[in-house]
This record gives structure tokens, sequence and C-alpha cells, in this order.
């Protein structure tokens, strides 16, 4: 599966229109002796190889962990992408906990509480949440609590010349809060139709004949509703942790998002490619952490095999 | 200073290829990708410096904008379409100046003929765009040298004037059967929004042409490949000397040999203008480059737009700071900056 995935990567990037040796020589250096230039820097970046031993190449890299390194930047990309790993993890991965923090209670009491007031609210809340870009949130958190109740900083991790945790926690809050509104109201909408699914078995009427209490009858609900919310987050992980290009962008947080599309645009090869793998990589760990986590939700999975 | 140091060595000095190691006014402590760069004074700096540590930071306009009003900025670039944005916040003073560059439209000038640039010249209001983009914060161009000297005083201005360029184009011999691309690289408000207009006044003298956005890469492949009709190009250092402007008009530089991406070509202009840049006085130069600028202006090399000023938001505290427009020394006295109040 990796080797497939490698050998995709690998030649879809290379489709690309576009030369990366063009794109790093300015067009206006060196007037008349461009081309030079251009053949210098192809060489140097192994470009004029053959593309099947350019391939070959680097897989042999790749396979003694070594992804090469970055066209334009000439850092190593493994380096590049360890750099933004930790700055996405700490960013999406809160705002993904936070996200379900909200979720799972909102989605749970929306259920259990159908078509009343609170159930019609949860649903205008959410249905709101995910029509309103995550851009337009994320400017308007800006002019409304950095700039006119100035109770949070704007953008970036730290406040300029400081690194401290509480300074980085203070930035998160923002980037944060927009980004978990947007997985709050689709998690909601998840766990309330699987919900609803299994508050009309058989099985709960059972429950509560034999006396159960609401909260007991709910819990049993909540855990069989669990398999497709693992399914989607099994999805929905790798989509976040490969960065948010505008919420990054917009909040100057040196994520991911920015990292690929700026390799993108230049046509960073060994960047477009190692970032490719990471998500590959991700998409198969999830995977197969959900296919794990099936068996811990659902004993009849465990004992079918 | 250099004492004992090997000055033949010094290109390949481990320490002279430090990124803190400079000889301006500030030296770099720390790099955080996308985010910021932080400076500290450089005690060896020729003059004393007035503030202690800078940090350059990566903002989108918006944000630039929203953190000099909370104060957590204190000088930014601004992008034109936001100047009225800054001119009303209170203790911000705004100031511009002329870059060294201009935009352009480049046409694969292959397929348009002199004829055909100079009447979709004449199809674009620029003054229009300038007051309405860029607050008037703009200047006119009509020639690709940026230096007054070199240029006479007679050129075309090539002044909006819809039916006249209408005419020009159907005298031209330009067929309007076929559809045209427009491709550049979408993302600079100002640019975007003139590239709209522009193509709706082509329009509206028959030009049939469709907006295409690509990557730079995209860009530079349809260039070279001479698939593309028309792109933009802005930026550049031309104001140095006129010299500066044959990487992208002499024919030995057309793409990818040089960044004549128009593939603009003309033997008598070639002529005079390697004459004038193998002419070292200025006063026998000048002649010689006024010359070739007439040509170059009848023959629309390049379908010149604006200099669009660069503008400055600067926090009332910073004292002393004054707005450059070319950023080859836009920071230069940045040792006199000073933060009071």
């Amino acid at each position: 599966m990796f080797l497939i995935i490698a050998v995709g990567l690998f030649v879809l990037v290379r489709l690309a229109p576009g030369d990366p040796a063009e794109t790093l020589v300015p067009i206006d250096a060196a007037p008349g002796q461009r081309e030079e230039l251009v053949k210098a820097a192809r060489e140097q970046l192994g470009l004029d190889k053959p593309v099947p031993v350019q391939f070959v190449l680097w897989f042999g890299s790749l396979l003694k962990g070594d992804l090469g390194y970055s066209f334009s930047t000439h850092q190593a990309v493994g380096q590049l992408l360890l750099d933004r790993l930790g700055p996405t993890v700490l960013l999406m991965g809160s705002a993904l906990v936070l996200g379900l923090l909200i979720a799972i209670p909102v989605g749970i009491i929306a259920a259990v509480r159908r078509d009343t007031f609170v159930d019609a609210a949860a649903g205008t809340v959410s249905v709101i949440a995910l029509a309103i870009p995550s851009f337009f949130l994320a400017m308007l958190g800006i002019y409304v609590f950095a700039v006119k109740l100035r109770v949070l900083p704007s953008a970036g991790m730290y406040f300029s010349g400081e690194s401290d945790v509480g300074d980085l926690l203070y930035h998160l809050i923002l980037p944060v809060s927009v980004l978990a509104l947007a997985v709050a109201a689709a998690f909601t909408r998840y766990i309330r139709s699987g919900m609803l699914e299994q508050l009309g078995q058989d099985y709960i009427r059972a429950i509560v004949a034999k006396g159960a209490g609401p909260f007991r009858a709910t819990m049993h609900a909540f855990r069989n509703s669990l398999i497709p919310l693992v399914t989607v987050l099994a999805l929905y992980i790798p989509a976040f942790l490969s960065g948010a290009v505008v919420v990054e962008q917009i909040f100057s947080w040196p994520g991911m998002g920015q990292m690929a599309v700026n390799a993108l645009i230049v046509r960073d090869y060994p960047v477009i490619t190692g970032f490719g793998l990471y998500v590959a990589v991700l998409v198969l760990i999830c995977n197969l952490l959900a296919d794990v986590l099936y068996t811990v939700v659902d004993p009849r999975v465990r004992t079918a095999r | 200073m250099l004492g004992s140091a090997d000055k033949a060595g010094l290109l390949t000095n481990e320490f002279f290829n430090l990124p803190n190691v400079g000889m301006g006014p500030y030296t770099m402590t720390k790099f955080t990708p996308d985010q910021e760069v932080d400076l500290k004074k450089n005690p060896h700096f020729r003059e004393p410096v007035g503030i202690d540590k800078l940090y350059l930071k990566m903002l989108t306009s918006d944000v630039a904008e929203a953190q000099l009003q909370t104060g957590e900025l204190d000088l930014a670039q601004v992008a034109p379409a936001d100047l009225a944005t800054v001119q009303a916040m209170s203790g911000v003073k705004v100031s511009s100046a002329p870059s060294a560059g201009f935009l352009r439209i480049v046409s694969n000038d292959e397929k348009f003929p002199a004829a055909v640039r100079r009447a979709l010249l004449t199809a674009i209001d620029r003054k229009t765009l300038i007051k309405t983009i860029y607050g008037g914060k703009a200047d006119l161009v009509n020639s690709s040298f940026l230096t007054k000297w070199a240029l006479p005083s007679d050129l075309d201005t090539y002044a909006f004037d819809e039916a006249k360029a209408k005419s020009m184009l159907q005298a031209s011999g330009f067929d309007f059967s076929k559809t045209y691309s427009f491709e550049w690289v979408a993302g600079t408000a100002d640019r975007d929004q003139a590239i709209n207009v522009i193509l709706q006044e082509w329009q509206a003298i028959g030009v049939n042409i469709k907006a295409k956005q690509v990557d730079g890469a995209t860009q530079l492949a349809d260039i070279k490949s001479k698939a593309y009709d028309f792109t933009f190009s802005g930026g550049g250092t031309y104001t140095m000397d006129p010299a500066t402007s044959l990487a992208f008009l002499l024919t030995s530089n057309a793409y990818p040999a040089g960044g004549n991406v128009g593939y603009y070509s003309n033997p008598d202009f070639d002529a005079l203008a390697s004459k004038a840049a193998g002419t070292v006085a200025k006063a026998d130069s000048a002649p010689i480059w006024k010359q070739a600028a007439k040509i170059e202006n009848k023959d629309v090399a390049e379908i010149w737009l604006y200099d669009p000023q660069t503008v400055w938001a600067a926090s009332s505290k910073l004292q002393n700071f004054t707005a450059y427009g070319d950023f080859t020394n836009a920071f230069a006295d940045a040792y006199k900056w000073k933060i009071g109040g």
C-alpha cells in the first residue's frame, strides 16, 4: 500500500505543470544567461535525471528515513514537517477535542429532547455555524475580541519576544474557538442522528422496561452510536491534521497547511511528496485505530472474528 | 577590522555565513517561518541605534490593520485597497512613496502586433483605476523606463478613449472571432480588481477574453511554451538606471534566456538601448535612452498600467520613520527610529 501511495504521489506531483528550476530562478536574473542558471539549478536538484532514476533515488532515501531537502529552503523535509507538526497538532488537536467536548453533550441532549426547543436551538446553531466560512468567523473574532473588546490577541503563537506556555494558551483561544465551532457544529449533527437511531431500538425499550433510568439508557444508546462516529473521526482527523490553510494564514499560525500551499506554488517536489506521505500515513494509522476502536466500542465486532 | 582573517576566504567563511551576522543596524536572533523574524540592535553599527529589538511579523493586511489599532504593531505596509481604512484610524500616520517597479499587462507580442497593443492600451481607463483602486496613490506609466532623465517629454500617453480604441483595433487586423485568455496569479486585491475592470473594458471594444487564474509555476510554463495570450506582471526594481529594464525588453533576453516574457523584439530598439547601456556618462547616454524610449513607447512593448505607491501605516508612537517605496532600501535608516509617547 505504502509503495503504491509513494509511486502515485511521485508521479502526480511531476504531472503538475511547471518546472521547479524555472520557478527558483527569478525571471530577470542574469539577463541572457538565465537558461544556464536554470540548467545548473536543475542539475543541483537532480531534476536533469530521467524520472524513473529520480524515483529510485528518492525511494531509496525514503526507505532510509530521508525525505530529501526542500528545493526552496534547502531544509531537510523531515525536520520541516516536524517543525510544523507541533503547531498544527496543538491548534487542530485542541480544536478537535474542544469541538467534541461541546458536540457530545449537545448532540446527546438534542436527541434525548427531540423536537423540543433545546433540539431546535442546537440544530439552528449548528446549521448557522456550518454555513459561516471559518475565515469569516476568524475575521469576525479578531474584530470583536481583539480590536473592539481587546481581550484576546489577534494573531500569532506568542507576543513578540515571548515564548511561555501561558502566552501560547492565550493565543490559542481565538483560533481554537473558531475551528472548534465548526467541529462542534458538524459532530453535534452526527451524534444527534446516531443517538436518535439507537434510542428508537428495541433494546433501549427493554432496558427501560427492566427499570433502568434515563441516564443509563442514554449511555447504552451513546455507546452503540459510537461506531459511525469513530468512522467519521477516522476520516476527519487526517484532514484536520493536514492543517487549515486559511485559518492558519489569518492567525499567522506556522502550521502544515501554509507550508503545503507554499510548496505547491513553487513546485517544491520533496516537500509536496513529504507532506503527501505524512497525510497518507495519517490516513492509514487513523483507519487502523478505527478498526481497533470498533472492537472496543462494539464487542459484537470482536466476537464475530 | 578583519585583523589576521583570511580576506580571500570571507565568502566561504563559516562565521560570515551565519544568518545572525550582518553590518546593518539590526541582526537576526530568531526566525519562525510564516510567523516572525526577531532582530536585535547591532552594537557594532556605525551609528547609535534607537530601538533595542524589532520584530518583523508576517500578517495578512486585515490582521495588520487590526494590530495597528490594538497597538500590537507599530508599522505596517498596507494594501492600497485598505488605504481609506487606515487613514480613518486614530493614532496612525499614513505615508507613501513611489515603488521601484510598475504593473503591466504582458501580451504575447508574437501573437499581438504593436497596433493591437496600442489599441488595447487606449481601451484601458488607467486614471480611473488609479483613482478608485489606489485612492490616487499610483503614477501613470507610459514607458518601461522609470528613470525620468531617460524619458523624452513627448511620449504618447495613450489616454483612455473607448471609441478610438475600437477603431484602432479594427484597423489593426485583430481577429475578433477568437477567444483569448488572460492568465494571472490571483490573490493580490488591487491587481484582481484592476484585471476584472480591464477585461470588461476590452470586452467593450469587442475582444472575446476570458480570465484564467493560474499559479506561478503554471504561468511560467505557459510563457515558456508561448501558449498564453495575455498575462500580468508587476514589481521589479527599475529606478536605478534605464538599463535595468532591458532584462525584459531586449530580444536577446527573450524568455527563458531572460525576463522578456512578452517576447518583445525590435532591432532598432535593441541597437539603441545596447548603445545607451554601454555609454558611461549620463549626459551622453540620456539622448540615446530617449530615442530608445520613444521607440518602445510607440511599440507599447508591454501594456503599461501604473506605478503603485508603497503605502505605510505607522503608529504615532514610532518616530523618525520615513516612507520609502523601494524595498531595496526601505529600512536603511531604521537605526533612526525611536518609540515614544
